[in-house]
């Protein structure tokens, strides 16, 4: 283990605080504040992974989110995280990270075959080779994805928490570097409730490296002091970590926290992130500038990283990241990296600057400093395996468009570049901004603001601090007086710094052929180089969006945040136009990946995913051993099994009981509205299909809703409680809809109409007292009712009393039984339920559930709306004309069930079905045909809508749509089933149980 | 009036006693009277009723309540109010405004077992309560007196903040009580 | 993530409303009396312009009001929301 990289002194490193951590298997050290990225740097390992399709060597570029290369697989099992950018994985002790994309190992890697081959493997390689024939991509497919895979999936359920929260703001900050830092401080002291989000683990951003001087005193205390100050201030909020990932419409922005990422696993307890739905008044964006890297011939070899990296991996983490490094860049900034690696004993071979001459302040500093500068050059050329070892210079055209001369070659072991900077301008392009471009800076800036958004410092293409604190403190004045708060707070001070302008360089000139010479990488992580997009050009592909779909230019994990700019000038230099005339692609979110888990925050799981929607009388189900089933949000008791019953078997005894002597049903969960008002019955006539005006006071009766386009839509029974007052049930999952569907018929075209509608849903309990004995339990509990069959008839209404507790009995039955539904507010609903299971002990009354209550009602041929109906159904298909009004001119979708299509006769039809074998029940949802062997494709006749077992009649029963069924009486259909057996069933009436219906009017 | 002991709250297979330690405070009061008030401002007939049986007219404004003696008079909506009477008040009360208003256009609903109140109090309510609720809840902008109906997590609720600024009650429906309990519980995993 | 200005609540996050369609489609009257081409374009015809777009929304998860609302289609943009009945 060597530690010949790491600085005597100097660093945001804790040099008291060592941290083991390991490397494809290797344990390696390093130091508190350092990133995997830094502490491998410090232990001299540059060469961190393979390429995904050429699989070449690759090395630590970045210092950052833009990082294409360093990507790593974390820890194992559960706790397995992939692609994680080593540049910002804070390192913590027993860190276990491993490349990605190598089989079987970094250092042989198989898949490097590839790379011989490279020529072979142009842009659309994939698209034109292995998509043809079809029939074989899917083989194709396996190999090409182990072979180009990234990181791999976590296989196992996630242990760690996730956690969602809202806030609101004056004035959000993304990013706290200085820019960001010095928006906020501005609004902080002017009162404004702030919010300051930054990436990083510390707040300061790129100026952490720096040696510049903020207000006299040194930028890092400067940041220091600031935090502290903002920190203090009881209306703003700074969140560490945390990357907004998301910009959308009316000032919407997400943001990601990573709160236990930098503990050693065995120290996480609480949540791992944290997203932030953040909804800004304003916004400032101070999210700084990445730096590009300039594209030549093997640019891609480890030792090759970014200038403002190298200054960072020196200044911040004390590493040098080699010994002897040539400095190549066309523009100013890189020349502070020279005087970074002096000071840190970094021997400087050479500055290589392509333009013709650098005489800025800077620069006359780094050759005061005796650094040698070509001017007029470029590095055309690398040399080494898995790390460069010597660099080919020749001289560059003043126009950057040809080299020339002979080739120096020049030795180090680090080659930093830069190509000028590229502002990150993801999340102002989100909020509707579109980027614009600047040919003096030659860069992207921020567009016109769409939002109340502004962006400001690097991320406004100003790199230099002076006007960086100027335009912050103007932004942070600015956002506080939208918000209504007096701001005027003076910038910060700095030294001016002047720079000289930046030679645009998309490409070096390459001295061969176009893609005749060593490969020249735009997206290192996609592997595409120059020549792909030069081909792309030429087969046609002329939008950069289609560039970038044919090429695969950044669409890795890093969305092409180095290579995408370049790759432009690339794609614009080659069709002869402009950058500007070529665009952008779109910026899209999520600025850097975010996991799954933080997107489901805690809404997991059975109790969680969804509302779980429960009666009164739950625990009792629970207590008495009930299976339940989910209906829409409820959970309904599925049916009751008793010493180790199946469904089956609790189904038939429960359906015997019911009939045979009494049994209960929990009916809680129908929706219930009360209709109240004068015309509230007119309303009703409107609503349902048939007549209500004549109704009777305490006389209830069934109804169809049908939407305009005829179908049916919900059902129920409505009780007239009043002559101006009704009580209406819906179906258990339509109930929100249908009080919405009232409201708006009421808002919105009959606002004359006096008609007021409240949901009584959650207020009632309600429980269903089924079978010959029902009269005799519910006349136990309930008093003050004549239950007598001449004085209480079906459809009747009455209100009685249990005990001293009001209670509300409609005598209706969806069983075609003697039954009663016992209504009482819910808070006595359990007491309710005891009650009438304590007075039906002696009938052996018996708990049943929704499978019961389905098989009950299909032996009377009962539709439920939505599982014999499904939106294409009309009454008339039901064979439920009756329903239907003879009388009245209009109500809801009356004037559709005239449409043509509506009169077809060979509409589907519900039938009942019996099945040849009496003991096979034909599964529901099955297709029916008329002839089985006919050839394919066979004409489809229909499908199973409700299919039970039925113990009562001995045999299975089925309900189906079927074409024209209505007039099939006693035809046979099948329905074959996948594997490959068929079912021969005979068409009947759907009325399979005591036809007479003596039963409930008993 | 009914045995109140016969009840049974909502929240019954729920415990709020034992949270972490620097959770918020969660208190359920079970089993107040509540009714759904519908009727047109317009008509002062209707404002004159309420005002008689319940001493304050119902507010106008958009998400404010009033309170007058025992009762609380919650904005629902411009012709709708929620009242909050104490426990077992609620059928007294109806039946008063029911005969005020028997010739007025209006509507008088029991929902008295469909709803449940909690209390969430201390530092962390308002980051509990904001966990999954888009409101901005900060004092500055949702004062006492104020109210508003929206959602908690994918449940709806009616939210108030309380007078003495130690945090707020929220109205939910009974049958999604549990849901909302155990949301909590599990958010309450953040004030280890 | 839109912000929807309730005309009676104020604006609420998008999360509490629902989208009721097309605004300011009038049912006809006396419908018995249409036609079947006159009764389809009422039944299923909707502009769906790119552009301004008057749409109904619910405050579902608020007052329950339904209003109008003037909304652009290509930026997501909610010009003006109004009354039902009132003209924006």
């Amino acid at each position: 283990m060597s530690k010949n990289y790491r600085l005597a002194e100097g660093g945001r490193i804790n040099r008291e605080h060592t941290v083991n951590f390991q490397f494809n298997g290797k344990s390696y050290s390093g130091f508190a504040g350092d990133t995997l990225a830094s502490a491998l740097l410090a232990n001299g390992v540059h060469m961190v992974g393979r390429s995904w399709k050429y699989h070449r060597p690759r090395g630590i570029l970045s210092a950052g989110a833009e990082e294409p290369n360093a990507i790593f697989q974390l820890e194992k099992g559960k706790y397995t995280v992939p692609n994680a950018r080593g540049t910002q994985v804070e390192l913590y002790d027993n860190l276990d990270a491993s490349s990605v994309n190598c089989w079987p190992s970094l250092d042989f890697d198989l898949m490097s075959i590839n790379s011989k081959f490279a020529r072979m493997m142009p842009a659309g390689f994939y698209y034109k080779t292995f998509m043809w024939p079809k029939s074989m991509w899917m083989k194709y497919e396996h190999f090409i994805r182990k072979a180009s895979g990234l990181g791999e999936s976590p296989r196992q359920n996630d242990p760690d928490r996730y956690e969602h929260a809202h806030a609101h703001c004056d004035l959000l900050v993304v990013g706290g570097g200085i820019a960001g830092l010095t928006a906020a401080l501005a609004a902080g002291r002017a009162g404004a409730r702030v919010m300051l989000v930054d990436e990083q683990a510390e707040f300061g951003g790129l100026t952490l490296n720096s040696h510049a001087q903020i207000e006299g005193k040194s930028a890092s205390q400067w940041i220091e002091d600031t935090v502290a100050e903002l920190q203090a201030m009881e209306e703003v909020t700074l969140l560490n970590r945390a990357t907004a990932f998301g910009y959308h419409d009316y000032n919407f922005l997400t943001v990601n926290q990573r709160l236990t990422d930098h503990l050693p696993l065995s120290e996480r307890k609480s949540g791992r992130e944290k997203v932030w739905q953040i909804r800004a008044h304003q916004v400032v964006l101070a999210t700084g500038a990445a730096e590009r890297p300039l594209v030549f011939a093997n640019n891609d070899r480890p030792g090759v990283m970014l200038a403002s990296a190298v200054s960072t991996y020196v200044n911040r983490y004390a590493v040098k990241p080699g010994n002897r490094v040539v400095i190549f860049t066309n523009n100013d900034s890189a020349y502070q990296t020279a005087l970074d690696c002096k000071a840190a004993g970094i021997e400087i071979a050479v500055v290589v600057d392509a333009r013709a001459q650098s005489s800025s302040e800077l620069a006359n500093t780094v050759r005061s400093a005796g650094i040698e500068v070509l001017n007029g050059s470029a590095v055309v050329d690398t040399s080494g395996g898995k790390h460069v070892s010597s660099v080919k210079v020749m001289n560059l055209a003043a126009d950057g468009k040809s080299v020339s001369g002979s080739v120096k070659n020049i030795s180090c072991d680090l080659l930093a570049v830069s190509s000028g900077w590229s502002p990150v301008v993801h999340l102002s392009s989100q909020s509707g901004a579109k980027a614009i471009w600047n040919d003096d800076q030659a860069m992207f800036l921020p567009g016109t603001p769409t939002q109340a958004q502004v962006s400001v410092g690097a991320a406004n293409g100003t790199l230099d601090l002076k006007n960086s604190l100027h335009q912050a403190a103007l932004a942070g004045n600015a956002a506080a007086k939208a918000c209504g708060f007096d701001s005027d707070m003076a910038a910060p001070s700095a030294e001016a710094l002047a720079s000289e302008a930046i030679l645009p360089l998309w490409q070096v000139p390459s001295i061969h052929a176009s893609g005749r010479g060593p490969k020249a990488f735009v997206d290192m992580q996609n592997d595409v180089g120059v020549a792909d997009i030069q081909l792309a050009a030429r087969e046609g592909f002329h939008s950069v969006e289609h560039v970038k779909r044919y090429t695969a230019m950044g669409f890795g994990t890093d969305q092409g945040k180095l290579g995408n700019i370049n790759g432009m000038g690339v794609l614009a230099q080659t069709l002869g136009q402009s950058i500007a005339e070529t665009g952008t692609t779109t910026y899209r979110p999520n600025y850097t990946p975010v996991s799954f888990g933080a997107i489901a925050g805690q809404n997991l799981g059975d109790e969680l995913f969804d509302p779980v929607r429960k009666t009164a009388m739950h625990a009792w189900h629970e207590e008495n051993g009930a299976e339940f089933e989910n209906v829409g949000q409820w959970k309904r008791p599925w049916y009751y099994p008793r010493n180790g019953e199946s469904l089956d078997e609790a189904v038939n005894r429960e359906c015997l009981a019911t009939r045979e002597s009494v049994g209960i049903l929990d009916a809680s969960t129908l929706g219930k509205i009360e209709v109240v008002g004068r015309d509230a019955a007119k309303f009703l006539e409107m609503i349902y299909t048939n007549n209500w005006m004549k109704l009777e006071v305490g006389k209830a009766r069934y109804g169809f809703m049908l939407g305009e386009d005829g179908m049916v839509m919900d059902d129920g029974v409505t009780v007239r409680i009043a002559e101006n007052h009704f009580y209406m049930h819906t179906t258990t999952g339509g109930a929100a809809g249908v009080l919405a569907w009232m409201e708006r018929w009421l808002q919105t075209e009959w606002p004359e109409l006096e008609v007021f509608l409240t949901s009584v849903t959650d207020h009632w309990a309600t429980a269903a007292v089924v079978g010959p004995n029902s009269r005799r339990v519910v006349s136990a509990v309930c008093d003050g009712i004549d239950f007598s069959a001449d004085n209480f008839k079906f459809m009747d209404s009455r209100v009685g009393k249990i005990g001293d507790l009001e209670c509300r009995v409609n005598r209706i039955s969806f069983s075609g039984e003697l039954a009663y539904e016992v209504n009482v507010p819910a808070n006595y609903g359990r007491y309710m339920w005891e009650e009438l299971m304590q007075a039906g002990a002696e009938y052996n009354i018996t708990p049943y559930g929704t499978e019961t209550m389905h098989v009950l009602r299909a032996e009377k041929g009962y539709v439920i709306v939505g599982q014999d109906t499904d939106g294409s159904v009309t009454v008339e298909d039901l064979g439920m004309s009756w329903a239907l009004s003879k009388t009245k001119t209009d109500y809801i979708g009356k004037r559709s069930l005239n449409r043509p299509d509506t009169l077809r006769k060979d509409r589907k039809q519900l039938v009942g079905l019996v099945t040849e074998d009496p003991k096979t029940v034909i599964p529901e949802g099955a297709q029916l045909v008329d002839n089985p062997g006919a050839p394919m494709p066979v004409p489809m006749a229909g499908h199973v809508s409700s299919s039970y077992y039925s113990a009562c009649c001995g045999h299975s029963i089925a309900m189906a749509l079927v074409k024209g069924g209505h007039h099939r009486t006693g035809e046979t259909v099948y329905a074959p089933l996948a594997n490959d057996r068929v079912i021969k069933a005979t068409i009947t009436d759907t009325n399979f149980y005591d036809k007479e219906g003596a039963k409930a009017n008993a | 009036m009914p045995d109140l002991f016969q009840q049974h709250s909502p929240l019954v297979q729920i415990d709020f006693g034992e949270l972490q330690d620097n959770a918020p405070t969660i208190e359920e009061t079970p089993f107040l009277g509540y009714l759904n008030l519908r009727g047109k401002t317009s008509n002062m007939a209707f404002v004159a009723a309420v005002l008689k049986v319940l001493g304050v007219e119902p507010p106008t404004t958009a998400n404010t309540m009033v309170e007058s003696g025992d009762y609380r008079i919650y904005w629902l909506g411009p012709d709708e109010w929620l009242v909050i009477t104490p426990t077992g008040q609620a059928g007294k009360v109806q039946s008063e405004l029911n005969a005020e208003l028997k010739d007025v256009f209006s509507s008088i609903v029991d929902n008295s077992s469909g709803l449940t109140l909690l209390k969430i109090t201390g530092e962390n309510a308002t980051k509990l309560l904001n966990r999954d609720c888009p409101l901005d809840l900060h004092p500055w902008v949702f004062k006492p007196g104020q109210c508003a109906q929206t959602r908690f997590a994918k449940a709806g609720m009616t939210i108030a903040p309380l007078r003495d600024g130690s945090g707020f009650e929220i109205i939910i429906r009974r049958s999604f009580a549990d849901y909302i309990g155990l949301w909590m519980q599990d958010a309450c995993v953040e004030f280890e | 993530m839109l912000l929807i200005e309730c005309p009676y609540c104020g604006e609420r996050d998008e999360t509490e409303f629902s989208y009721a369609g097309e605004a300011h489609i009038a049912r006809p009257l006396e419908t018995e009396k249409l036609n079947d081409a006159e009764w389809a374009d009422y039944l299923f015809m909707r502009k769906n312009p790119k552009g301004a777009h008057r749409e109904q929304w619910l405050h579902a998860a608020g007052c329950r009001r339904y209003f109008n609302a003037e909304r652009d289609t290509v930026n997501y943009k909610v010009k003006s929301t109004y009354k039902i009945g009132e003209q924006s």
